[in-house]
């Protein structure tokens, strides 16, 4: 789908302007220690010791609803203050960073968008420059061809001028996931981006997230529903039971007949594949 | 989106790449329903002229030729007289025929002031709109209207010697209401429902106070004067009146159009708008501080003109589409249009008798609303 040549372009200051903004080749991690997340004090609804998002791979959180996927994201986005400990983005404190100098560094698909319905697809990619530009800037030749980038990196150059309200809801997904890649950035938070979706455009999605990750060496951290497809997807998963981290490490350790039981709830049987672990749900496990 | 293909200086094509062939129409349009409309407000009323008469009188030589008249009239007599000296113009006296001054004098300014009312209100209304995030906002929605009609029935039922400052009082009431329902709205932050659920708190104890004031009057020419108010009207405005209306118009629209990137962005939901990078709660409160600033200038000369903020956003948004540089930059001449006819039919439609202008729009605003619902659906913002 991509045409570029440079698989890890992301470094220096190629004819296409790409660069990462701090300047550094290195893609950002994302760690949180001691950390406790709430909503209403005193009520953490995640807690953990430690939590490592592997710099330049693609992470995955799972686990069932209310696990405090979600919440753990937030943090990460300095979208939630930590009632406890830290979360640090490139070895920083992310809450340190100005807003907008984080948004040039980490992008953030969320779980629900919606845009006037009248909006193209290249006018919402163009809203991804907004971190990029001063306040009376028009886009610049660079913002231009950056939007052009991300328009044929999620494969939606055919859709540039049709209206977002006139598109399927997978072709909608696809054009804010637009969005976020025309804000090059080195790390990008993905909030369920595949929930709704038909199995077409779920693919359709994270593959683009992998060519990215692939091609630029952008760090991902995605939430996902299904762990089978998490599986699949990420080079790492982090698998939360009721706020805390029960699991973490590569698809192949970490997906365990136990682990299916304890965190999701089901008896299922794992295989092993070439492409990693496949999971067949049985039955839902007992409550009781 | 023809107009971004074409290769013209850059700089330029990016600059004006977004003004395409329906913004352009629509601006040609409203500028001629205005021209129409402020020719037939100058050639009508108690002393009737021709169209043609009402024409010459507009461009009559003795003005255009002695800037030093239409000069006080713009700056006030004093102050023009400088500007004309400064300028290096005559300040002499100017002869003028009967004709020109009552149309120079008299019906030109309501119809300046008709245009500028109109656009502080539309858009006003198409901020707060974005800002709320909801389609039904009007540039009252956040409490404003209240507070100026509060302070409007205090004015003139409890503090009658303050009535020369009733404009800036108005103002200053919606002002101070926008004020509260901020103050009521935040907690660590604010959010479109609870800003909007604010502005009812503020506008439902507010409406009640202003209403009870009316028990305290039983002079009915205070009633009318209050309603006149609370309706909007532009009968007996004049050059008094331009001169408050057009330093804050000149400041609101371009500031308001230059935001009209935030409000786009606003628009794609907070979360969103933060993770690009976005101070929102400050975005938004600027913006809407920009809003009630055009919104108080409007109820500063006119009062309180119901339904031209809350149609005409809407109106330019079927023509021209969603992105809020045309949105903005359509209401700011659709506005006019819209205010300028609804005064004439305000000011002739039943001789001898003025009504207010806030009545007519009303009329005309809300079956247009609901041809507008009837045709799209409602949530398509």
């Amino acid at each position: 789908m991509s045409k570029h040549t440079t698989p890890d372009g992301d470094g220096a200051a190629g004819p296409s302007g790409e660069t990462t903004v701090d300047g550094d080749d290195e893609p950002p991690g994302i760690e949180a220690s001691d950390l406790s997340l709430a909503y209403e004090p005193g009520e953490p609804v995640v807690e953990l010791d430690r939590l490592t998002v592997p710099a330049g791979e693609v992470t995955a959180l799972v686990g069932p609803n209310g696990s405090g996927k979600s919440t753990l994201l937030k943090s990460m986005n300095a979208e939630l203050s930590p009632e406890n400990g830290m979360v640090y983005f490139d070895g920083r404190d992310v809450e340190q960073y100005e807003t907008t100098e984080l948004a040039r560094k980490l992008g953030l698909l969320s779980q629900q968008n919606d845009a006037p319905a009248s909006t193209t697809v290249r006018e919402l990619a163009a809203h991804g420059r907004y971190p990029h530009r001063g306040f009376f800037e028009s886009l610049s030749e660079a913002d231009h061809e950056a939007i052009d980038r991300a328009l044929e990196r999620v494969g939606v150059s055919h859709l540039a001028d049709r209206p977002v309200g006139g598109l399927s809801g997978g072709q909608q997904q696809l054009a804010w996931l637009a969005m976020t890649f025309a804000q090059e950035t080195d790390a990008l938070l993905l909030d369920e981006p595949t929930t709704f979706l038909d199995l077409h455009h779920q693919l359709r999605v994270l593959r683009a997230a992998r060519e990215l990750n692939e091609e630029r060496g952008v760090t991902v951290c995605v939430v996902l529903h299904d762990i089978g497809q998490a599986a699949r997807f990420a080079d790492n998963l982090i698998a939360l039971r009721d706020g805390k981290p029960y699991e973490w490490g590569p698809p192949d350790e970490v997906v365990t007949p136990d682990l299916l039981a304890d965190v999701f709830g089901v008896e299922a049987e794992v295989g092993f594949g070439p492409e990693g672990p496949t999971i067949v749900p049985r039955k839902p496990v007992d409550e009781e | 989106m023809a107009s971004e293909t074409g290769e013209i200086v850059p700089e330029l094509r990016a600059a004006i790449s977004w003004i395409d062939s329906r913004v352009a129409a629509l601006i040609l349009g409203s500028c001629l329903i205005v021209g129409v409309g402020g020719l037939v407000q100058v050639s009508f009323g108690t002393y009737t002229m021709s169209i043609l008469d009402a024409w010459r009188a507009v461009f009559d030589p003795a003005v255009w030729t002695n800037p030093q008249y239409p000069l006080r009239l713009l700056l006030g007599d004093g102050l023009g007289t400088r500007a004309a000296e400064l300028l290096g113009f005559s300040t002499s006296e100017v002869e003028l025929g009967r004709e020109t001054l009552i149309v120079w004098g008299i019906r030109l300014p309501r119809v300046l002031v008709a245009m500028m009312v109109g656009t502080n209100l539309a858009i006003s209304g198409a901020v707060f709109q974005a800002v709320t995030r909801n389609e039904l906002a009007s540039p009252f929605i956040l409490g404003v209207s209240a507070g100026a009609g509060l302070a409007i029935l205090l004015t003139l039922v409890v503090f009658a010697g303050l009535a020369p400052f009733l404009p800036l009082i108005a103002a200053a009431g919606g002002a101070i209401a926008f004020g509260l329902v901020y103050a009521i709205a935040w907690k660590g932050g604010t959010n479109p429902v609870r800003l909007v659920l604010a502005g009812v708190i503020v506008s439902t104890v507010f409406n009640s106070l202003q209403t009870g004031l009316f028990f305290f009057t039983d002079d009915l020419g205070v009633v009318q004067s209050a309603i006149s108010w609370t309706t909007g009207s532009l009968t007996g405005v004049d050059w008094e009146q331009v001169r408050i209306a057009l330093p804050w118009t000149i400041a609101t629209v371009p500031v308001t159009l230059a935001g009209a990137r935030q409000l786009n962005v606003l628009l794609l939901g907070e979360r969103t708008a933060r993770s690009l990078g976005m101070s929102v709660e400050r975005v938004r409160f600027l913006l809407s501080g920009v809003a009630v600033l055009a919104a108080g200038t409007a109820i500063a000369v006119a009062g309180i003109v119901s339904f031209v903020g809350l149609i005409v956003p809407h109106m330019v948004r079927q023509l021209v589409g969603s992105d809020y540089k045309r949105v903005v930059l359509g209401s700011a001449f659709a506005g006019p249009a819209l205010v300028v006819v609804a005064d004439v039919g305000a000011r002739l439609a039943i001789p001898g008798t003025q009504l207010p202008v806030g009545i007519v729009t009303g009329l005309v605003g809300g079956p247009y609303f609901l041809y507008l619902m009837r045709r799209t659906e409602v949530g398509q913002l």
